[in-house]
C-alpha cells in the first residue's frame, strides 16, 4: 500500500510516517500544497492521500480547489486532517473520502489504511 | 395662480348673512317676477296688435256699411227714378201719338210710373237727409223738374184725350201743342239732367267711399303686419335677452366652479364677481363664494399642515438615515469583531491541537504497539500516566472550544429524529465499561409512552450531555453498589421529551444549585482535582440543550441524591405515525 502525506508540520509528518512505515507501509511526504497538486495530478497510483487542511501559504482548501478544476477528487481516496469542527460540511463537498481530526490518534489511522487497503 | 393670496381679496364679495330658500328674495328680484313682466309685455304688444286690427276692422267696417247701405241704395233709387220718368216720358209720347185703343193700359203705366217715382225719390230724399246733405239742392232741383216734367206729362195727356188723334187741330191749337210738346221735352231734359247730376254725384261717392275703404283694408294690412313684426321682434329679443340674463351667468358659475376644482382660487373669485345678482342665481353665486372660501381656506390648510408633517417627516428621516449609518457602521463593526473571533478560534484551536499529535501519537505508539519498543514496568507507568494527561488536555482543549463556540453562538447542531430509545440505550453501552470497573449500578428506565417517539437532535452533542451527567454522578458517588439511572418519564409538564440523570450520591447543596450551570463553576474543587475536569462541562451541557430549544435544571425537590434533567424538542412526527399505529 502507498501513501501520500502532506502536511507542513515536520514533527506531524516525522510521527505519522514511522508509525505508517513500521505498520509496513511506505509513505510519501510532501510539504507543499503545490507540490502535492502535482503529485496527485501525475500519479494515481498512491491508495490513500493524506492531506492537511491548515498550511501556510497555499492551504488544504486551495489544494482541494486546484483537484477540483482537474475533477480528480472523487477518483482518488484523499482523507483531510483537520483540526476544526465548522468545517466539516465545507470540507465534504469537495468529494474527500474522510476526515481525521486532530489531534490524530493512532487508532483513526489504522482505520483509515484498513479502509483503503488494496 | 399669478396672485398672490392677498392680492385676490379684492374680488371677495360681501358676505351677506345667508339665507336659506327663496322668500329672503325680494319680489322684484326673482327671476320669475322679470319672466311674467317679460312675457306681460310680449303680451301686451299682442295685445296691442290685435286691438289695432280691430279697431281697423271696425273703421273698415263703417266705411264698408256707408257703401253698401247707403251710397248704394242711393244710386239704385236714382236709377229707379230715371227708368221711371223715361218710361212716363214713353208713355206720355205713346199716349199722344198712338190711336185711341188701349189708352185705359198706358194711363195706368203712367200712374204706375209715377208711383214708382214717387217711392224711389222719397227713398232717396231719405237718404240725402240722413245721410248726404250735400245732396239736399239736388234732390230739391229733381223735385223742381219732376214737378214740371208730371205737370207737362198731365197736360199732355189732357191734351190727347180732348182732341182726337185723326182731327185736325186749328193751328192755334197746333201751335199750343207743339209748345207743349216742347216744353214736355225741355222739362224732361231737366229732369234727367238733374238725376244725372244727382247719379254722378252718387257714383263720385261711391268710387270716394271704395277707395276709402280699400285705403282702410291697406293701412290696416299694413299696420298688422308692422305691429306683428314688432311683437315677434319683442317676444323674440326678450327671449334672447332672458336666456342670456339666466345662461351667462350659469356660465360664470360653472367657470367659477372648474376653477375651484383646479385649484386656482383667483380666477373663480373673478368670475363668481360677475354674478353679483339679488336674484335666485346671485344667492347661489354667493353661497359658492363661501364655499370656495371655504375650500380655499382648507386647502391652505391642508398645505400647511402638508408641509409641516414633510417637515417633520425629514427631520424623522434625517434622525433615521443616521440611525441607520450607526447601525450600518456598528454592524461593520460586529462583522470585524465576529470575524476576529472565528480566525481567533481557528488559530487557537489549530495551535493547540497539532501540538498535542505527536504527543499522543507516540504515547499511542509506546502503550498500544511494539514499534518504539517493549517498556519496562516503570515505563509503561510513567507513558500511562502521560497519556492520560495528553487525553485530559485534548478534552480541555476541546471543552473550552466548546464553550467559546457557545459563547459565539457558533456551535453547530447536525440536527436529526433519533429515537429515544437508540439514545438512552447507546449512551448506556458506552459507559457500561466504566460502571463495570466502578461497579456502579446503571440501568436506564423509559416510560412506555417514549418507546416509540423521536427526539429531534444532534445525537453526538446530546451523548456528550448526557456522559457528562453520569461522569459527574460517578464523581459524586459515594462508594460502590450505589446507583445510576437515566429515565425517560411520562411527561405532562414541560414541552418535549424530559430525560433524567438520578444517583443517590451526595447530593448538591441548595444553595450551590444557582450556580451550577456557570461556566468554571465547580462544587468542590477538591473532588475536581481528584478526578479530573475543568468545571466547564455543565455550562457546556447547558449550552447545548439550550442550543436544541430544550432546558436544563436540577430538579430540587429529589433528596435521596442528585437528579438533573433536561428537555428536547419532540419529533411531531413520531407522534402522529404512533397515534396512527395505536388506532389500529
Amino acid at each position: 500500500m502507498k501513501i501520500l502525506l502532506i502536511d507542513d508540520n515536520k514533527e506531524i509528518t516525522e510521527v505519522v510516517s514511522y508509525f505508517l512505515e513500521n505498520i509496513g507501509i511506505s509513505c510519501t511526504v510532501l510539504q507543499d500544497g503545490k507540490e502535492g497538486v502535482e503529485m496527485i495530478k501525475n500519479h494515481n497510483d498512491y491508495d490513500l492521500i493524506l492531506l492537511d487542511i491548515a498550511m501556510p501559504y497555499f492551504s488544504g482548501f486551495d489544494v482541494l480547489d486546484e483537484l477540483k478544476k482537474e475533477d480528480i477528487i472523487k477518483s482518488r481516496n484523499i482523507m483531510i486532517f483537520t483540526a476544526s469542527t465548522v468545517d466539516e460540511k465545507k470540507i465534504y463537498a469537495y468529494g474527500v473520502k474522510g476526515l481525521i481530526r486532530k489531534p490524530i490518534s493512532i487508532d483513526d489511522l489504522q482505520e483509515a489504511v484498513e479502509r483503503f487497503k488494496p | 395662480m399669478g396672485d398672490s393670496p392677498n392680492e385676490h381679496q379684492r374680488y371677495v364679495m360681501v358676505q351677506k348673512e345667508g339665507g336659506s330658500g327663496v322668500k329672503n328674495i325680494p319680489f322684484q328680484s326673482r327671476i320669475g317676477t322679470k319672466l311674467i313682466l317679460g312675457f306681460l309685455i310680449v303680451a301686451v304688444i299682442t295685445g296691442i296688435v290685435g286691438y289695432l286690427s280691430l279697431s281697423y276692422s271696425q273703421i273698415i267696417g263703417e266705411k264698408f256699411h256707408l257703401l253698401v247701405f247707403h251710397s248704394l241704395p242711393a244710386i239704385n233709387s236714382l236709377k229707379e227714378i230715371k227708368a221711371a220718368a223715361l218710361d212716363i216720358e214713353a208713355e206720355t209720347e205713346n199716349y199722344v201719338f198712338s190711336p185711341d185703343t188701349n189708352k185705359g193700359k198706358v194711363l195706368q203705366e203712367i200712374v204706375n210710373q209715377k208711383s214708382k217715382f214717387n217711392n224711389n225719390l222719397s227713398i232717396y230724399e231719405e237718404f240725402v237727409n240722413k245721410y248726404f246733405p250735400e245732396e239736399i239742392d239736388l234732390n230739391e232741383s229733381i223735385h223742381s223738374t219732376w214737378n214740371k216734367f208730371v205737370l207737362y206729362s198731365d197736360q199732355l195727356v189732357q191734351l190727347r184725350q180732348s182732341v182726337p188723334l185723326s182731327s185736325a187741330l186749328p193751328p192755334s191749337q197746333l201751335r199750343q201743342a207743339l209748345d207743349l210738346e216742347n216744353e214736355f221735352q225741355k222739362s224732361e231734359d231737366g229732369l234727367f239732367a238733374s238725376i244725372d247730376k244727382a247719379i254722378s254725384n252718387e257714383v263720385d261717392e261711391v268710387a270716394g267711399r271704395t277707395s276709402a275703404v280699400d285705403t282702410a283694408i291697406r293701412d290696416s294690412s299694413i299696420v298688422t303686419i308692422f305691429s306683428i313684426l314688432i311683437s315677434v321682434i319683442a317676444a323674440v329679443a326678450f327671449g334672447l335677452f332672458f336666456a342670456r340674463y339666466i345662461s351667462k351667468p350659469i356660465s360664470n358659475l360653472e367657470q367659477a366652479s372648474i376653477e375651484i376644482g383646479k385649484g386656482d382660487y383667483v380666477t373663480a373669485c373673478k368670475f363668481l364677481s360677475k354674478t353679483h345678482r339679488s336674484d335666485e342665481i346671485g344667492k347661489l353665486s354667493l353661497e359658492i363664494e363661501k364655499m370656495r372660501q371655504s375650500i380655499e381656506s382648507m386647502r391652505t390648510n391642508l398645505d400647511k399642515l402638508v408641509v409641516q408633517r414633510t417637515r417633520e417627516l425629514e427631520i424623522k428621516n434625517q434622525a433615521l438615515i443616521e440611525k441607520e449609518k450607526e447601525l450600518y457602521r456598528a454592524n461593520e463593526e460586529l462583522i470585524k469583531t465576529e470575524l476576529a473571533k472565528e480566525q481567533f478560534m481557528s488559530m487557537v484551536s489549530h495551535e493547540l491541537k497539532t501540538p498535542l499529535t505527536p504527543l499522543k501519537m507516540y504515547s499511542d505508539m509506546f502503550l498500544k504497539t511494539k514499534v518504539l519498543g517493549e517498556l519496562t514496568d516503570k515505563q509503561k507507568q510513567a507513558m500511562k500516566m502521560m497519556h492520560n494527561n495528553v487525553s485530559k488536555l485534548e478534552m480541555i482543549v476541546s471543552d473550552v472550544m466548546d464553550v467559546y463556540k457557545l459563547d459565539i453562538g457558533k456551535l453547530k447542531l447536525n440536527k436529526k429524529e433519533v429515537w429515544i430509545s437508540e439514545l438512552v440505550n447507546d449512551n448506556m453501552s458506552e459507559l457500561q465499561p466504566l460502571m463495570k470497573e466502578k461497579q456502579i449500578k446503571f440501568e436506564s428506565i423509559i416510560d412506555p409512552h417514549a418507546s416509540n417517539i423521536a427526539v429531534v437532535c444532534d445525537s453526538k452533542r446530546v451523548s456528550q450531555v448526557i456522559v457528562n451527567l453520569v461522569n459527574n454522578s460517578v464523581d459524586f458517588v459515594p462508594g460502590k453498589g450505589e446507583q445510576i439511572a437515566i429515565k425517560v418519564p411520562t411527561n405532562e409538564t414541560y414541552d418535549g421529551v424530559l430525560f433524567t440523570v438520578q444517583d443517590n450520591g451526595i447530593g448538591i447543596p441548595p444553595e450551590k444549585v444557582d450556580n451550577l450551570f456557570k461556566s468554571f463553576y465547580q462544587i468542590d474543587t477538591s473532588i475536581t482535582r481528584k478526578h479530573g475536569g475543568t468545571g466547564l462541562g455543565l455550562a457546556i451541557c447547558k449550552g447545548i440543550i439550550e442550543a436544541h430549544g430544550g432546558k436544563i435544571w436540577v430538579d430540587k425537590d429529589y433528596i435521596n441524591g442528585t437528579s438533573i434533567s433536561f428537555s428536547l424538542p419532540v419529533s411531531e412526527r413520531s407522534v402522529a405515525e404512533k397515534k396512527n399505529h395505536d388506532r389500529l
